[in-house]
């Protein structure tokens, strides 16, 4: 599988990339919301890890631009989210939107390697 | 000026007052002198006071002889003389009122008071009348009152200030005078702006301009100046002050320091404010926690993984697990803390669906049996409510693990036991977790439910618990509408319950 991460932590990037190799995937990364929805358009991805809360360009920036070009549902987009105000309705709302999940942080890895294995499953 | 006021009428008295040349600001004492006659039984007076025969206009030495008939109007005659007759019989005449007639014709009222004067050989001799002149006992009753509003216009803890329709100042009260250093002599005739801080005067103008033109005089928030150009805020309360055709006058205001009342009002909007910033730093520091600890707990996770990164030794696979719990403890921590902070911002949100409390119970059954299991401790499922309900699971779910893991510190192993029951309690449910411990102590249980209160803290040494556990089972439980105990015996066991209100089918 060919799977993406998000985020403009590297700490997380690295641990994404780690999580996902040793799963035997492929990984790609980008460090905030421009170059992931960049990579988005150019690559086709089985699974993308997004990070809700970036500086500049959000999570919900990326799933806004991708909502106008039609580009949510075909890819299974897991956003993360340390924000703990109201989850809940806005875990509802992007499910309509076409969101695989959303994943709280500070998440495990074994949460991480759930998520791999369920896409995995669904090919 | 005369003034009048619209609630009291007491012009006339003021008038009065001013006419008998009384010298402005001087203070007119009210007298009342009655009059008397003494008449015999026939009805003829035989004695009088100076003051019954100036009023009635003729000298004593006419008046000794004359009868009572003669001062009094021919109209009233058959009253006057009922009532004397009734008093020879014994009536008592107690200050009713008559008309009485002067020599030049005058009626004026009097009230009359009748004492009665008895002879040694006990029988009625003659009456001693004592007279008071209506008019006179209505103007000192006038007297009295306006004397009474000065009092309280000068002595008021208020100022007080009086401005004619021009926003001149025409009088002012003791605490005016004080509070702005003052004296009368300086205030009088001054225009009220002179006292009204730079930044009030304009509105004080259009206020007053409005005021000439509708006579609307409403309360209003202003700042004064004082002499020595320091400002102060006040509350300002007018009234209107009326002419006798019901012109406007002037205004009578009452002004209220309000300097206390807004220091308070500013301390408590500091308040606000830190609170507000507390609350925002709260949140962001907590998000801020949570962010490392992704890296941390997945490297840590990854480390212990066999094989994942490598092979590592014994020793160091404890040290990765030792790190591994520390950062699981800490991450529960920081979600404790920000469930504590939901809960007191009120911002908790629940997740109410329906569910089946049976498939709960199976579950915390088995999340919770190798916690009871490795202490040999017997859990029983006591369940009386069987059906689906309305409500969030997750967090029931929560607050019973939570009393279930609290059970089990203070439950001795192998003969431990702890019960769960669920039941209906009118329209809530009733959840108990009872164990048969070693009890609380009754002055530590109403403290039980503090935020980071520990019955024993070596317990929570063990256990590592975050001493916010109950607290959050509070929170949650009258988030859902519910409340929470305990109820306990030292030596013998607790239980620990709580109810929930379920929602109703049609809420969803």
């Amino acid at each position: 599988m060919k799977i993406l991460g998000v985020d403009d932590n590297p700490d997380i990037i690295q641990l994404l990339e780690m999580t996902v190799e040793s799963l035997g995937h492929e990984f790609e990364s980008a460090l905030g919301g421009r170059e992931g929805l960049e990579k988005i358009r150019k690559g086709k991805f089985n699974l993308i890890f997004l990070d809700l809360s970036m500086p500049d360009f959000m999570g919900l920036d990326v799933i806004d631009a991708l909502e106008k070009e039609g580009l949510v549902k075909e890819n299974n987009i897991v956003l993360f989210t340390a924000s703990y105000l109201g989850i809940g309705d806005l875990e509802k709302d992007l499910q309509k939107r076409g969101i695989n999940s959303v994943m709280s942080k500070p998440a495990d890895i074994d949460q991480i390697m759930a998520k791999i294995s369920e896409i995995e499953s669904m090919l | 000026m005369k003034i009048s006021m619209s609630t009291t009428s007491y012009h006339n008295v003021e008038k009065e007052a001013t006419d008998s040349s009384v010298k402005e600001g001087m203070v007119v004492r009210p007298t009342l002198k009655p009059m008397y006659r003494t008449v015999d039984l026939e009805g003829v007076i035989i004695g009088c006071n100076t003051k019954y025969a100036n009023v009635l206009g003729y000298t004593k030495d006419e008046i000794i002889g004359m009868s009572i008939f003669d001062h009094t109007p021919t109209e009233h005659h058959d009253t006057i003389r009922k009532v004397f007759e009734d008093w020879k019989k014994g009536m008592p005449v107690n200050n009713q009122k008559f008309p009485l007639f002067t020599k030049d014709g005058k009626i004026f009222e009097a009230l009359i008071t009748v004492e009665s004067v008895i002879g040694n050989d006990g029988k009625l001799v003659r009456s001693r009348t004592t007279l008071l002149d209506y008019e006179e006992v209505r103007q000192f009753q006038e007297l009295v009152m306006l004397s009474k509003y000065e009092s309280l216009y000068e002595n008021s803890p208020d100022m007080y200030r009086t401005v004619n329709i021009d926003g001149i100042i025409v009088d002012c009260n003791r605490a005016y005078e004080e509070k702005l250093g003052y004296t009368k002599s300086e205030i009088i005739g001054r225009n009220l702006t002179d006292h009204t801080a730079d930044r009030s005067v304009s509105a004080m103008l259009i206020n007053m301009a409005r005021w000439r033109v509708s006579g609307v005089c409403n309360p209003v928030e202003s700042w004064m100046k004082k002499k020595d150009n320091t400002e102060f805020p006040v509350l300002i309360t007018p009234t209107n002050l009326w002419d006798e055709d019901g012109s406007l006058l002037g205004r009578n205001v009452i002004i209220q320091d309000m300097t206390k009342m807004k220091e308070t009002k500013d301390m408590l909007d500091q308040r606000q404010q830190i609170d507000k910033m507390k609350d925002e730093f709260l949140t962001g520091i907590t998000h801020e926690l949570k962010t490392p600890l992704t890296p941390i707990i997945g490297f840590s996770q990854a480390l212990s993984k066999p094989g994942m990164l490598g092979e590592m030794n014994e020793k160091q696979t404890k040290a990765i697990k030792t790190i591994l719990n520390n950062a699981i403890h800490l991450r529960h921590l920081v979600a404790d803390l920000l469930d504590i902070h939901k809960l007191e911002l009120g911002r908790m949100k629940f997740d109410f669906k329906e569910f089946s409390i049976v498939e709960m119970i199976e579950n915390i059954q088995m999340t919770m049996s190798y916690v009871v299991e490795e202490k040999r401790i017997k859990m029983i499922m006591d369940i009386h409510e069987k059906g689906m309900i309305i409500g969030d699971r997750a967090r029931i779910e929560e607050i019973i693990n939570n009393l279930i893991y609290n059970a089990v510190d203070f439950t001795p192993s192998d003969i431990g036991q702890i019960t769960v029951t669920v039941k209906r309690d009118g329209k809530f449910l009733w959840f108990g977790v009872t164990d048969n411990g070693v009890g609380i102590p009754q002055e530590k249980q109403a403290k039980l439910f503090n935020k980071f209160y520990q019955v024993d803290s070596a317990v929570t040494r063990r256990h590592g618990g975050t001493g916010l556990g109950l607290s959050i089972c509070r929170g949650l439980a009258e988030g859902m509408g519910g409340i929470i105990g305990v109820d306990s015996t030292e030596g013998e066991g607790s239980t620990f319950y709580f109810t929930i209100l379920p929602g109703s089918q049609d809420e969803e």
